[in-house]
C-alpha cells in the first residue's frame, strides 16, 4: 500500500471504523507513523466523528440496564469469577424475603426491626460496591505505574528534560524517547490540566523544521506516561499550547517548554 | 454511592479487563446512550436496537482485552463494536421480515443495497442536525459512518461519480473537523 493509495482509497476510512483486517491495519499504522500530518488529520477525523456520533446519543429504555447487568453477571458466573457485589445482593434479597415472611407471621411490630436490618444490609452492600470500585481504581493505578517502570527500564530509552521558555516560571516536563519502538513517552511534570479547551502539543525539530508529534492533555497529579507513536529523529523537542486537536505549525508565543539539543 | 467515586477512562478500561461487575455498570451508565443512539440510528427500530445494545455489551465483555488505547479512543472502539452489531442485525432474516412491515421511508433506511440501487438523498434521515452539514454531505457521512459503505458503494447508492464522492467526503470531514474541533 502506498501513501497515495492510502489517501485516496477506502483503507483509512475502514481503519477508522475498525473494519480492516489486522495485516492491513498494521500497514496503515506504519504509513501513518511515517506521515505525521496524515496521522494528525486521521486523529482529528476520529475526534470529529466522535463528536458527530455523540449527537445521536439517546437514553435507552430503563429496563435495559437490568438485562445487560444480568448478562454480565451470568458471563462472570460462567467464568467462575463471580463479582463480589452480586452474591451480596442475592443474599440480601433472600434474607429479606425469608425474614419478612417469618416476621409477618409473628408480629407486625417486629417488622420495624426487619426494615432497620435491611437498611443496614443495603448500606453495607453499597459500601462493598464502593470498595470494589476503589480497588479497581487502585489496581489500574498500580498497573499504570508498573507499565511506566517497564517503559523506563528499557535500555534504548533516552531521557529528555524540557524546561520553561519563560525563565521566571518553574514549569517542566520530561520525555522518554524510545527510538527502537518509535515512541515518545511523556511525563507531564508539573504541567497543569487545561480548563480552557486548549491542549498541549508536542513538536519535534527535524532538519530545522518543527513537526507535530501529537497532542496530549495533562491530568491532575498524574504520574503515568502518555505514549505518542511517531517517527522521530529529532534534534530537540518543544511543547506549545494549541487549540483542541493541535495546530499545523507551532504558535511562537505559545511555546512554553523546550529541550536542549539532543 | 458509585457515582461519587471518580474513575478515569484508563482506570475504567483496566477494571473492565478484570471483568469487574461494577466497572461494567459504570460503562453502562457512561456509554449506553451513545451505544443505543448509534444502534438505533442504524436499525431504526427500538425493539431491535434494544436487543442489539444488549448484544453489544456482551461483545464488549468478551472482547475488551483486544482494545488497545494506543490505537484508538475508547469511545471509537465502543462505537465500532456497536456499529458492527447493528449491521449484523440489519442483515438478519428477522429484521428483514420485520422491515417488510414498515413504511417505504423506513425500508429505505434499513437498506437492501442489492435491491435498492438508487436511494435519493432526501430519504436518508436528515431531520437531525440540519445546518451542520449540507443534506448531501450528511447523507454521504451517514452511509460511510453508520452503514460502513465503501466510497464505491456510496457512489453506486447516490448515483454519483467516484471522484465526486471522494471530494465530497473530504469536504464533509473538513466541515465536521471545523465544527467539532474548531479547525479550518
Amino acid at each position: 500500500m502506498t501513501l497515495e493509495e492510502l489517501k485516496n482509497g477506502d483503507q483509512l476510512n475502514l481503519y477508522l471504523l475498525g473494519l480492516l483486517p489486522e495485516k492491513e491495519a498494521l500497514e496503515v499504522e506504519a504509513l501513518l507513523i511515517e506521515n505525521p500530518e496524515l496521522l494528525l488529520e486521521t486523529k482529528e477525523n476520529e475526534e470529529a466523528l466522535l463528536g458527530y456520533a455523540n449527537e445521536f446519543s439517546q437514553t435507552p429504555p430503563t429496563s435495559l440496564k437490568a438485562k445487560v447487568m444480568g448478562d454480565i453477571a451470568a458471563l462472570n458466573n460462567e467464568q467462575k469469577t463471580v463479582a463480589p457485589s452480586a452474591p451480596i445482593v442475592k443474599k440480601q434479597m433472600n434474607w429479606y424475603s425469608i425474614a419478612a415472611s417469618v416476621l409477618l407471621c409473628v408480629s407486625v411490630g417486629l417488622g420495624y426491626l426487619v426494615v432497620q436490618k435491611n437498611a443496614k444490609i443495603e448500606d453495607l452492600s453499597a459500601k462493598i460496591v464502593a470498595n470494589d470500585l476503589q480497588l479497581a481504581s487502585r489496581n489500574a493505578e498500580f498497573s499504570s505505574y508498573r507499565e511506566t517502570l517497564n517503559n523506563l527500564y528499557q535500555n534504548d530509552v533516552q531521557q529528555v528534560k524540557l524546561k520553561s521558555t519563560d525563565t521566571t516560571k518553574n514549569v517542566f516536563a520530561t520525555f522518554y524517547y524510545n527510538k527502537s519502538k518509535r515512541q515518545l513517552l511523556i511525563h507531564q511534570g508539573n504541567l497543569e490540566p487545561r480548563t480552557d479547551g486548549m491542549q498541549y502539543q508536542v513538536w519535534a525539530l527535524i532538519d530545522g523544521k518543527p513537526i507535530s508529534a501529537g497532542v496530549f492533555d495533562a491530568a491532575p497529579n498524574s504520574d503515568s506516561l502518555k505514549v505518542i507513536s511517531t517517527d522521530l529523529n529529532a534534534q530537540l523537542f518543544a511543547v506549545s499550547i494549541e487549540k483542541q486537536g493541535g495546530a499545523e505549525t507551532p504558535t511562537p508565543e505559545r511555546i512554553i517548554l523546550i529541550s536542549k539539543p539532543i | 454511592m458509585k457515582d461519587k467515586i471518580e474513575i478515569s477512562e484508563e482506570q475504567l478500561v483496566f477494571a473492565l479487563k478484570s471483568k469487574s461487575t461494577v466497572a461494567f455498570e459504570i460503562l453502562y451508565d457512561r456509554y449506553s446512550a451513545l451505544i443505543y443512539g448509534i444502534i438505533n440510528k442504524i436499525v431504526n427500530n427500538a425493539e431491535f436496537a434494544e436487543d442489539a445494545t444488549q448484544e453489544t455489551f456482551i461483545k464488549i465483555y468478551n472482547n475488551i482485552d483486544k482494545f488497545d488505547a494506543t490505537k484508538a479512543r475508547f469511545a471509537t472502539w465502543l462505537i465500532n463494536v456497536a456499529r458492527n452489531t447493528a449491521l449484523d442485525v440489519i442483515k438478519s432474516k428477522n429484521y428483514n421480515q420485520s422491515a417488510k412491515n414498515q413504511n417505504v421511508e423506513d425500508i429505505v433506511n434499513t437498506v437492501d443495497r442489492q435491491k435498492q440501487t438508487q436511494v435519493a438523498v432526501d430519504t436518508i434521515d436528515v431531520k437531525k442536525h440540519v445546518g451542520l452539514l449540507e443534506p448531501e454531505l450528511q447523507a454521504l457521512v451517514e452511509l460511510f459512518y453508520f452503514k460502513a459503505y465503501t466510497q464505491q458503494d456510496i457512489a453506486d447508492e447516490l448515483n454519483m461519480p467516484l471522484g465526486t464522492v471522494k471530494t465530497k467526503m473530504r469536504k464533509a470531514l473538513e466541515e465536521l473537523r471545523k465544527h467539532y474541533l474548531d479547525k479550518s
